[in-house]
């Protein structure tokens, strides 16, 4: 498996190691998309998405930065304050562990769904 | 001749004594050795001519360096060895460079932090003491 890959699973890791220690035991956390819209039944979804790379020199050969995206999309969307709570909960237990540089919100769009309330986090570090 | 220009890195620069030297190139993002001549001026004599005066070189390694906060990094190490004269080893391009730089430097402290949040470089610049050589890299 690929450096960046197996980071992204650690990322994944982090992410519900933080959701349950602020108590956040119902949020999916995945790297793939596609499982949003079964996961949104049962509680919010953070989906880890492949990070941009950026490749600094140094003397001694690249670095590697990856800017990771993390979407918090929650539910219900009949009552959009009480899903922005449930997201508020979740970018609170992350901001500060997972060192998150900004939160844009933003709306999940899927087929067959009604559009979800989202957030986007954003953090960068060298791998 | 057919022009060439080499990219700097990947390459090497060393401090510390030979056997044990300290490599750093891993935390540079700019590395140098440079001179800046010192011109005299010329002295008019009687005859009308000019007599050239004493000019001189100075040379210093110099760079910029990503931070880094453990014992390892190169801030660290500045500090411990502050003012104390050591080896150094420079290569520009380990693949390309024909020859390599060796000298004696004067090592100084460089700053450590700057910006929250962020990758912080520090700029060192270390005078050579004497005159620096060359030595050549054998091929591979």
């Amino acid at each position: 498996m690929s450096a960046v890959l197996d980071r992204a699973e650690d990322v994944v890791a982090e992410v519900t190691g933080n959701l349950v220690a602020a108590g956040i035991d119902d949020a999916t956390v995945t790297l793939d998309l596609l499982k949003v819209p079964a996961a949104l039944a049962n509680g919010p979804a953070v989906v880890v998405q492949p990070p941009r790379l950026d490749y600094t020199g140094t003397m001694a050969g690249s670095v590697t930065d990856a800017t990771w995206e993390v979407f918090i999309i929650a539910g219900p969307v009949a009552d959009r304050l009480a899903a922005w709570r449930r997201i508020d909960a979740i970018i609170d237990a992350l901001k500060d562990p997972m060192d998150v540089d900004s939160a844009e919100p933003a709306t999940f769009a899927h087929p067959g769904m009604p559009d979800h309330p989202a957030y986007v986090l954003s953090f960068t570090e060298t791998i | 001749m057919a022009p060439k220009a080499h990219r700097l890195g990947p390459g090497s620069l060393k401090f510390g004594e030979t056997g044990t030297p300290t490599e750093f190139a891993a935390q540079l993002t700019n590395a140098r050795i440079s001179p800046s001549v010192n011109e005299e001026d010329a002295i008019d004599v009687l005859s009308g001519e000019t007599i050239d005066g004493d000019d001189t070189i100075d040379w210093v390694v110099a760079g910029t360096l990503h931070q880094s906060f453990d014992k390892a990094g190169l801030v660290y190490w500045c500090f411990e060895n502050r003012l104390t004269v050591v080896p150094f080893d420079f290569v520009p391009n380990n693949d390309e460079s024909d020859y390599g730089w060796r000298g004696n430097c004067k090592i100084v402290p460089i700053d450590a932090g700057g910006d929250v949040k962020t990758k912080n470089t520090s700029d060192f610049e270390f005078k050579v003491i004497g005159e620096p050589t060359t030595y050549d890299i054998p091929a591979v």
